[in-house]
Parts: structure tokens; sequence; C-alpha cells
């Protein structure tokens, strides 16, 4: 089977979306208990789905968690949308005689509505302030919250991947024209994938950029140009080089480097 | 994390439930809503999906997937169920909840993404990409179904759901390789 032709089908996405018949489903589980590549091919489609659905996730109420306990524990599953069928009969025959009552049980209410609202009016204006202002809050806090969790997701998954049996570090340093320097590769042989991290870098002069190489063979492979930022960025996987290089070049890159700055030795 | 929760889930100890909960209960009742706009009904699916997934913990096998695309399939399931029987009830009504439904003018909510960085670069996905993945991911499209919907030959749909996938991956890329494959892959390439 050709590999790659069978993960540019299209059918490991279709998996993943769950539009596949089941015959067709095994055939992929198949595959992808044969293949290591398919098998990771497929976990970056999954993942790369869930990442999305997290960040397109909205907050369900509070109460929501106590309910779905307390059903669960039940062990009871009423149907979803069952509330609003079959309310208004269940009175029947009762009807008129709650009717004749009405006036005796209308008239102490009002009343007691009429004196609230002398004086309960403004200390109820308040308090529907202050209760609107607590709600605000609570959403703010609730974004907060959210932003902490994907920002202490992403510094634990760095950690996890930093520490990952598969992942190799390769220090990169400065050469004569740059000295100091320091950047990091950090690479994962069973997922094929590289990050590149910025750890002391000047700022390059105007017009100018930085771009990262793989040297395979004494072949330099250009992954791209790039501008320092806090964050690592992802960068195309190289199996197997003999060296990462980053250079100085004009805005937008070259396609063979002119002006090597930083070097850092793969080992194997 | 995740492994823990399925462990907890096959032995059927609840605080899977809340562990579920905490950590998916978002992403999840975002896609109900993108099928059910409808905030109460959608909460009711939200509650009749964990119950689902408690029921139905011994189906789920970690080799088929990841814990997430089981999980987003029940919901999306649910969701569809549940805005069948929605609009057979509103048969006679004019405005039933399908109207609304691919509509995203119509929904009041704003998803997570604080994050102006990362909205941009979300918002950077192709609109024709972005709209397959909505179609088939979110609302649980079939390809005929999404290919009608877009108007384009059940193939271009096909191959335009890869690359949809694959620029959406680029995009996310940068998010340290898609937070380590959501930190939670087993290594036993």
């Amino acid at each position: 089977m050709n590999i790659q032709e069978y993960i540019a089908s299209g059918i490991l996405e279709q998996y993943v979306l769950g539009t596949l018949s089941s015959g067709e489903e095994r055939e992929v589980l198949a595959n992808a208990a044969q293949y290591p590549e398919i098998h990771a091919e497929l976990k970056k489609i999954e993942a790369a789905l869930e990442r999305y659905a997290m960040l397109n996730a909205i907050i369900p109420p509070e109460e929501l968690k106590a309910e779905i306990l307390k059903k669960i524990d039940d062990g009871t599953a009423p149907p979803p949308s069952s509330q609003s069928d079959d309310k208004s009969d269940k009175s029947g025959g009762g009807f008129g005689t709650l009717l004749s009552w009405l006036p005796y049980i209308l008239l102490p209410l009002l009343l007691l509505t009429a004196v609230w609202g002398y004086f309960g009016h403004q200390g109820n204006k308040d308090a529907q302030e202050a209760r609107l202002k607590m709600g605000q809050d609570l959403t703010d806090c609730r974004t907060k919250n959210g932003d902490l969790i994907d920002t202490l997701t992403f510094y634990r998954a760095a950690i996890k991947f930093v520490n990952d049996k598969n992942t190799r570090a390769v220090a990169m340093t400065g050469n004569e024209k740059l000295p100091g320097a320091s950047t990091t590769i950090h690479t994962n042989t069973a997922f094929k994938v590289t990050y590149f991290a910025v750890n002391e870098l000047p700022p390059p002069p105007e017009g100018k950029q930085y771009q990262l190489w793989a040297i395979k063979d004494g072949t330099p492979q250009s992954l791209g140009v790039f501008d320092i930022s806090p964050d690592p960025i992802a960068v195309d996987y190289v199996s197997n080089p003999d060296a990462y290089a980053v250079s100085l070049e004009q805005r937008g890159g070259v396609a063979v480097p002119t002006d090597v700055r930083i070097v850092g030795a793969v080992k194997s | 994390m995740e492994s823990n929760i399925v462990a907890l889930l096959k032995q059927r100890d609840k605080e899977a439930i809340e562990l579920l909960y905490e950590h998916y209960s978002p992403a999840l009742y975002g896609m109900i809503l993108r099928i059910i706009p409808n905030e109460a009904l959608a909460q009711e699916v939200l509650q009749d999906v964990f119950v689902k997934i408690w029921n139905n913990a011994d189906k789920y096998d970690a080799d088929k997937g990841k814990l997430f695309t089981w999980l987003a399939q029940i919901a999306r399931n649910a969701a569809k169920d549940a805005l069948r029987s929605s609009q057979y009830k509103q048969d006679a009504k004019t405005d039933s909840l399908a109207d609304n439904v691919g509509n995203d003018s119509s929904l009041s909510h704003n998803p997570r993404i604080t994050d102006s960085g990362l909205r941009k670069t979300i918002d950077g996905l192709d609109e024709k990409y972005r709209e397959i993945i909505d179609l088939l991911y979110f609302q649980g499209y079939s390809h005929s179904e999404a290919a009608k919907k877009l108007d384009i030959p059940i193939g271009t749909l096909k191959s335009r759901v890869r690359k949809a996938i694959l620029e959406l991956r680029k995009i996310l890329g940068n998010e340290l390789i898609i937070i380590f494959l959501m930190m939670t892959i087993n290594t036993n390439l």
C-alpha cells in the first residue's frame, strides 16, 4: 500500500469526522494499527479538531453540572425536551374551582404588591443593579478563568512535549558574528513534529530577517523565515538532519543561506 | 488526564463525570449550540449527552480514537436527534429551530476565544474551509448533505475536507504542536 497516497486520500479526516461506513472504519483502524505513519496522522487530525472545538467552547451555566450529577445518581435519564408537553391538562376539572377562589387569592396579593411597591421600589432597584453588576463580574471572571486555563494547558503541554521520551533538544549557539545568541530546536521523532524556540537573539537590522535551516547530507533545507517571538514556532519536521542553522538574510528569505549566524549540531 | 478519566469511567467511578464535565462540557456545549441555537434545549441535550456517556462508558475503545472524538460524536448525534424531534413537534409552526441552523448570526454566544491573536488566526482560516469544518464537524452534516448545502460535487467536497483540516492544522501549528497533540496521545508507536 502507498501510505502517502492513502493519507492524501482524505479517508483519515472522514474517519475522525465520523462520516465513514463501519466497514470503512474497520479498514482505517486496521491500517492505523499496521502503519505508524497512518496512526500518527490520525492522531494529529484528532488533536487539531479537538483543539478547534476547545477554541469554540462555550461555558454552560454553572447549575447544569449538579443537575447532571443528580441524574446520574438517580440512575434515571428522562428524554430531553419533555418539559413543554402535557402540562396543561393535569388539573382537569379543578379549573372552575380555582377560578372561584381567584379573587380571594388575588386581592391580598395585590395589596401586598402595592405596599411592597411603595416601600420596596428603591431598594429593589439598587438590588437589581447590584445583581446585574454581579452577573457581569461573573461573566468576566469566567472569561478570565478560561484564558488562564488555556495558558496553563499551553505550559503543561510545553513541559510534556519537552520531557517526552521521543523529544530531542538541539541547542544552537551564535558564532563569532553573533556571540551570545541562543536558540533551541525540539523535535519529536515519534510524532514527527518540530518546534523552534528563541532564547537570546538581537532584533535583525532593518530590511533583514532571520531564516531557519535544517542541514542534511550537506544540503540546507529552509524551514522558513521568522520574527522574534516569545512563543515557540512550529516548523516542518525533517528526519535525521545533521544540523540546524539560523542565517541572517534579506526580508522574505533566500533559497540558499548566505550569512549563517547560529548553528547547532544534532547528536546521534 | 485523558487516560485517568477513561480509567475512572470504566470503573464506573462518578468522579469521571465530574472530570469530564470540567474538561469537556464547554467544548461539547459549543458544538451542541451550533446545531441547536435554543439555549434551554441545548442544555437539556448536554445533560442527556453526559447521561449517555455514563451509560455507554463500556463502549468507548481507546484504540478507535481519542476520548474527545467519541464524546463529540455522541454530542453531535444527540443534538441532531433533539433537533429532529423538536422540528417534529413544531411542525405546524413556521419558524422552526432548523431555520436557525447554520446561520451563525443567530447565535448570541461568543466562543471563549478572547485572545485576539488566536481569534485572528482562527479567523484567518479561509471561509470555504471553515464552512466545511463547521458543517461536518460541528453540525454533523453527512458528506452528501454538506455537498448539497454548499452546492458542490461530492468529490470536490471530499478533497476540500482534507485541505480544510490541513489548513486548520497549519493555523493551529504554532500553538505548541496543537497543545502537544492535546497532551494525551498514547505513545505506543
